[in-house]
């Protein structure tokens, strides 16, 4: 018995002091903001005390990958727990269009206009942007043999040595099938590229798996956006970088006001700051983000946008189209594997 | 079992039928209402007219209706794997005396914290295509099939989940009674024929109890299939694409999706009940079987085989460990020394650990408490109206945490109940996700424990409800200690449904592991998950080092 007796003691004890650490702020006044976010806990863990400090109001934080957040505030929708969402992929955030306010940021002159298009009429805000890009593993494909172009992917040489994230489960996925299919039409010729490339591909079940796996050598190239595949580059890894020659899309990412918002002046606020100069310079400094922002420069050793091939991107025929293109690209994954 | 207890156990009106009615009502609000609302959108049309059309859809699309056929294919070998693994260390646990006991069965739980995302991600590292190991074996002229595919999500899920059939045989093997076996042996049995006719039928319920857990968890498993599956789908990640997705995604179809699921996951239930109902084996344990000591060659071979087992299935929390102390830059690791990982988490790991701690335990408690008593009415009161209990039970085993979570906020973030933000829709969405271990780990110990105590405690005028504390209780609990210790490592380690429901202040260890993953510092999520398990496995050491060699069951 008198082991029982120390263990409960030691039991007891524990309890006692692990919830000091967690006392619940929850007083329900303008003084705070929920933020539901899908940036990097890094970023989060940077942004949020400096908001605090210049405007005194306390940001709570509800971290998850866009989908995830979006779920939730569906679910919520009728009595909505978050203030705004930020960082999420913004083709989603704006095919959610019934839970966002409109709202236009202080500085919305300083952001470029071509990526306030299909974003909602204005209720999405753009923040930063991200090209989709081609990344190879260096020590598995030489620089001369690196695929140029999206078309160079759907060569047979390349078969099971490329990754691609599920076009049903990633936004930034479908953004590149999107873009494949604005790139080579939609139509049967399109769509046989399409297939070449997933004839190759092996399918992974998030974005950020692709410049992850390529890094590590699981895979000779994959098909990813830039940020994360630079955040390898900047970390050492053997990888390099191509916009592809035939073009690509450059979507931003976005921030929106929830429609419903408990706190809807400390909301409007945190808009305005997250893509404030001071921030967004923040944000490509130390985190390799290229910003909507015409002040803003991009980051260290990326490419300037003037220099890759931008193709006429529809965002609202993305959004709207997602359910037949994803189910035809269902359709070419039961055929081909 | 003579009339007069007979008589007591026919008095159906006692304190149980009050214990059945609340556990129904709990089980109302907290289960049916807020889940049934979800799956019964799987039968209404667009104009909200009632319909099977999801379901014929969902059949004949062959990209759907494949994972079927993946899932139980993926869940026989799994479940067959776990138990080719855990019987004979199981065995080597409860009959052999062998050094370290007490670190063994502490470690062999261990495999159950597999920390959500990442474990199953360290068996690329090793077995990968650029895999240490692949490109070690290589080097030597040899090549392996890499870990992608079917075969690499059995070998995950079977190192993970072999403690649950290890766990339950384990705990049946101590609960037998001396003298059966001895009489037997007495009556002319050779060893051999011992085994066969009393040990294994006597044991029999328990196995398949354990097989049952460790068959439904990887039925309803969605991360070790996503990560290492390569594109080799199975139903719950097609629900999980179809319900958090970031387009939308396809409320009918992950509703249809996750039903199916339900309805595959009672009718396996509904098999093992036919299986083990047939045949049941009761006892009064008086005098426990004392392990046996054989010659120093077999000890140390037995030793060694059992270590060799647990740390095998270790393999991915070492790796894990390993990694949380290489350098990060950024999202690439490098193998030197360093604290930088551990310094990275320190922001926010100290309060999630907190979070996590005392959001599991008290689930846990809860868990215990009306899982043991819905087990004693499932076993000792059969009738159609326990049996319909039971099935209810497992329902949230079958469910995705996603599910859950969604239905959740769906059901309380209005009056007459809002929960949202508050902690306790955390805690009670942990207590049902995890109450199937409890009633489980309760009912295959009561199939072992002969009724008869009890029915002559209630004849001598005990109340029901006191008797059954101070008997049946009492003898329950290695199961119910066991039971207690699956459900608490399977709470600390939940991020499907925690996902949804956390807020602000009440983030858990897990929300922090998978931020980091997805975010690919790999190198912070590592040090996330070793925390995790260091604190995961002090607790269970002490527990086992408490109730010493009176429950190997207490893992």
């Amino acid at each position: 018995m008198k082991r029982w007796w120390w263990c409960g003691v030691l039991g007891m004890v524990a309890l006692a002091i692990l919830p000091l650490g967690s006392s619940v702020t929850a007083a329900d006044h303008e003084g705070q903001v929920v933020v539901y976010t899908a940036a990097q806990s890094t970023i989060v863990q940077a942004i949020g005390p400096m908001f605090e400090k210049r405007t005194g109001i306390k940001a709570q934080f509800v971290e998850a990958g866009t989908g995830e957040v979006l779920k939730r505030a569906q679910a919520e929708k009728e009595n909505p727990l978050g203030d705004v969402f930020w960082a999420l992929a913004a083709e989603p955030l704006a095919a959610n269009a019934d839970l966002l306010e409109p709202y236009t940021v202080a500085e919305d002159a300083k952001i470029n206009a071509i990526y306030k298009k299909g974003m909602a009429g204005g209720r999405v805000q753009p923040n930063n942007v991200t090209p989709m890009v081609i990344v190879y593993n260096k020590k598995l494909v030489s620089d001369a043999e690196a695929p140029k172009t999206w078309k160079a992917l759907a060569d047979p040489k390349w078969k099971d040595k490329i990754a691609y994230a599920a076009a049903d489960k990633s936004g930034s996925s479908y953004t590149i099938l999107a873009t494949l299919l604005t790139i080579f039409g939609d139509n049967d010729a399109g769509w046989k590229v399409v297939e070449d490339i997933m004839k190759n591909a092996k399918i992974l079940p998030s974005s950020s798996r692709v410049p992850k796996g390529v890094a590590d050598g699981e895979y000779h190239a994959g098909l990813t956006y830039e940020d994360a595949a630079m955040r390898q580059v900047a970390g050492g890894a053997p990888v390099g970088v191509i916009y592809p020659q035939d073009g690509t899309s450059v979507p931003p990412d976005g921030n929106a006001l929830i429609k419903g918002a408990k706190h809807p002046k400390a909301a409007k606020m945190f808009l305005d700051y997250a893509v404030s100069k001071e921030v967004m310079d923040l944000l490509a400094e130390k985190f390799s983000l290229r910003s909507a922002r015409t002040d803003v420069n991009p980051p260290q050793g990326f490419v300037p946008l003037s220099e890759i091939k931008a193709v006429a991107y529809d965002m609202e025929w993305a959004g709207k189209n997602y359910t037949p293109l994803v189910k035809k690209w269902q359709d070419i994954i039961v055929r081909v594997k | 079992m003579n009339c007069e207890a007979k008589g007591v156990m026919r008095r159906r009106v006692d304190v149980w039928t009050g214990v059945t009615g609340i556990a129904f009502a709990l089980l109302l609000v907290l289960l049916i209402i807020p889940l049934g609302r979800l799956l019964w959108a799987s039968l209404l049309g667009d104009d909200g007219g009632f319909t099977l059309k999801h379901y014929r859809e969902f059949l004949a699309y062959p990209y759907y209706s494949r994972t079927i056929g993946h899932s139980f294919l993926v869940s026989g070998l799994v479940t067959l794997c776990a138990l080719v693994v855990a019987i004979p260390v199981a065995f080597l646990i409860a009959r052999v005396d062998i050094p370290g006991k007490t670190v063994l069965k502490s470690l062999a739980i261990l495999p159950l914290v597999s920390p959500p995302f990442i474990g199953a991600y360290s068996w690329i590292l090793l077995f990968g295509r650029a895999g240490y190991i692949t490109t070690l074996l290589q080097k030597a002229g040899i090549t392996i099939p890499t870990v992608y595919g079917m075969h690499g999500i059995v070998l995950a899920l079977g190192l993970n989940l072999y403690p649950f059939v290890l766990l339950m045989v384990a705990g049946a093997l101590q609960a037998l009674d001396q003298s059966l076996e001895e009489a037997a042996q007495g009556l002319g049995s050779s060893p051999w024929r011992v085994f066969w006719t009393v040990t294994v039928p006597v044991t029999m319920p328990s196995t398949l109890g354990g097989a049952m857990l460790v068959f439904l968890t990887a039925f309803a498993e969605f991360g070790a299939p996503m990560i290492i599956g390569e594109g080799y789908q199975v139903l719950p990640t097609i629900v999980y694409s179809l319900f958090v997705n970031e387009m939308g995604g396809n409320p009918a179809m992950a509703s249809t999706g996750a039903t199916l699921l339900v309805l595959c996951t009672t009718g396996i239930l509904l098999v093992q009940y036919w299986l083990v109902g047939r045949k049941r084996y009761a006892m009064t344990q008086l005098r426990p079987i004392p392990p046996v000591r054989p010659g120093p060659l077999l000890r140390g071979l037995l030793t060694t085989y059992g270590y060799l087992v647990v740390v095998l299935s270790l393999v991915p929390a070492l790796v894990v460990a390993v990694t949380s102390f290489f350098e990060s830059r950024g999202p690439v690791l490098y193998p030197n020394f360093s604290l930088g990982n551990y310094q990275e988490v320190l922001f926010n790991v100290p309060r999630a650990i907190a979070n996590s701690f005392v959001l599991s335990t008290a689930s846990t408690l809860l868990d215990v408490v009306l899982g043991t008593l819905i087990a004693y009415l499932v076993v000792r009161r059969r009738s159609a109206i326990t049996a319909a209990l039971d099935s209810c039970v497992m329902i949230p085993y079958a469910i995705p945490g996603t599910v859950v979570g969604v239905a959740y906020i769906v059901a309380f973030n209005k009056p007459p109940i809002v929960l949202t933000g508050t902690f306790l829709i955390l805690l009670l969405a942990y207590f049902i996700r995890r109450l199937p271990y409890s009633v489980r780990a309760g009912s295959a110990i009561l199939h072992q424990i002969d009724p008869s105590v009890e029915e002559a405690s209630i004849s001598l005028g005990v109340s029901p409800l006191r008797s059954f504390a101070k008997v049946t209780a009492r003898l329950m609990l290695p199961g119910i200690v066991s039971g207690g210790i699956l459900t608490w490592v399977q709470t600390i380690t939940e991020i499907s449904a925690t996902i949804f429901l956390y807020f602000g202040a009440w983030s858990t260890i897990t929300v922090v592991i998978y931020r980091q993953v997805s975010s690919s510092n790999f190198g912070s999520a590592a040090a996330a998950s070793t925390i995790l398990l260091v604190a995961v496995f002090i607790p269970i050491l002490l527990v086992n080092w408490a109730m010493g060699e009176r429950a190997v069951t207490a893992v």
